[in-house]
């Protein structure tokens, strides 16, 4: 088999749900008798099934790979430990302001207490950012998911009440309030995401369907 | 449905259906999870080579696969036969 096959089976058995590994192991095993320039198209229809097979929500089944989830930790809370970082650290972040320069930049603008009230809430909920992706870095590390439900609630109900603030801004605001809100609020939802699914994966690991355990009892 | 209960492989079934294999292995895994599909590993024919996985229809996926069959025939002959009236 060939290298771009090998790859696409290595994604595909990454993305298709633990119930149904065996046939994605099936498909792969398939790929070894077929003629040589046919590998690389059925690697990509099998990748086509594992993808279908993670998105058929039916299942229920959220449960992916360490590195998968190494991806979707980067993608959730990736963007996220960014901006918190720079809206706390950064040449203008909070911790370079000193009480001066609020009461002479925003305060005495209209809608200027809101912005630094959004700035300093963002700094707040933004560590949701690091301390997802040191969840998140767990799990690919000891397979461990959130079990603590207090904490998920507040790491997925912070990002919430920020989007829930940052739209009322947007609508009864002032104008300066940044118009780029799409981009704010994805970058807010996707942790929520995130911290959603650790917190499932803590959960009881559902028994194989029987097919499969006597599809397996087989080889 | 020539040979029902003969074991088949997934490429040959792919050959023979002129499905994909992202299209055929979502259904074999659907007709399997309903009781119509049996599947096991087969141990290698040459050294080097992998098990390979099998299929055939269960009995229950025989009967089901026959009833479909006749449904098709009987749409098809009532078809034929409001075409010729007409």
């Amino acid at each position: 088999m060939n290298a771009p096959a090998r790859w696409l089976f290595a994604l595909g058995r990454a993305l298709m749900p633990h119930s149904r590994r065996a046939w994605i192991d099936a498909m792969r095993a398939e790929a070894d008798y077929l003629p040589a320039h046919g590998a690389t198209r059925w690697a990509s229809g099998c990748l086509y099934a594992a993808i279908q097979e993670r998105l058929h929500m039916n299942t229920g089944d959220f449960r992916i790979s360490r590195w998968v989830m190494l991806v979707e930790t980067l993608g959730c809370f990736g963007f996220m430990t960014l901006g918190w970082f720079v809206v706390t650290f950064g040449y203008s972040g909070l911790l370079r302001r000193d009480w001066d320069v609020v009461t002479k930049n925003y305060l005495p603008y209209p809608g200027g207490a809101f912005i630094f009230s959004m700035i300093a809430l963002g700094a707040i909920v933004g560590l949701v950012g690091p301390v997802g992706l040191y969840l998140g870095g767990r799990y690919f590390l000891t397979g461990r998911g959130l079990a603590n439900r207090k904490l998920a609630g507040v790491l997925i109900a912070a990002p919430l009440v920020y989007v829930v603030a940052s739209m009322a801004g947007y609508f009864v605001g002032p104008p300066d309030w940044h118009s780029n809100l799409a981009l704010g609020v994805m970058c807010v939802l996707l942790p929520v995401v995130g911290i959603a699914h650790l917190a499932w994966l803590a959960g009881p690991v559902a028994p194989a369907p029987p097919q499969v355990v006597a599809g397996l009892a087989g080889s | 449905m020539d040979e029902p209960r003969k074991w088949h492989h997934g490429y040959d079934l792919s050959k023979a259906t002129e499905l994909l294999s992202g299209t055929l292995y979502p259904i074999l895994m659907r007709l399997a999870d309903r009781g119509f599909l049996e599947h096991e590993w087969l141990p290698p024919q040459e050294a080097g080579r992998p098990p390979r996985h099998v299929y055939r229809l269960t009995a229950k996926g025989v009967a089901h696969a026959r009833e479909q069959f006749d449904i098709s025939d009987e749409v098809g002959s009532e078809a034929t036969g409001s075409v010729s009236r007409a």
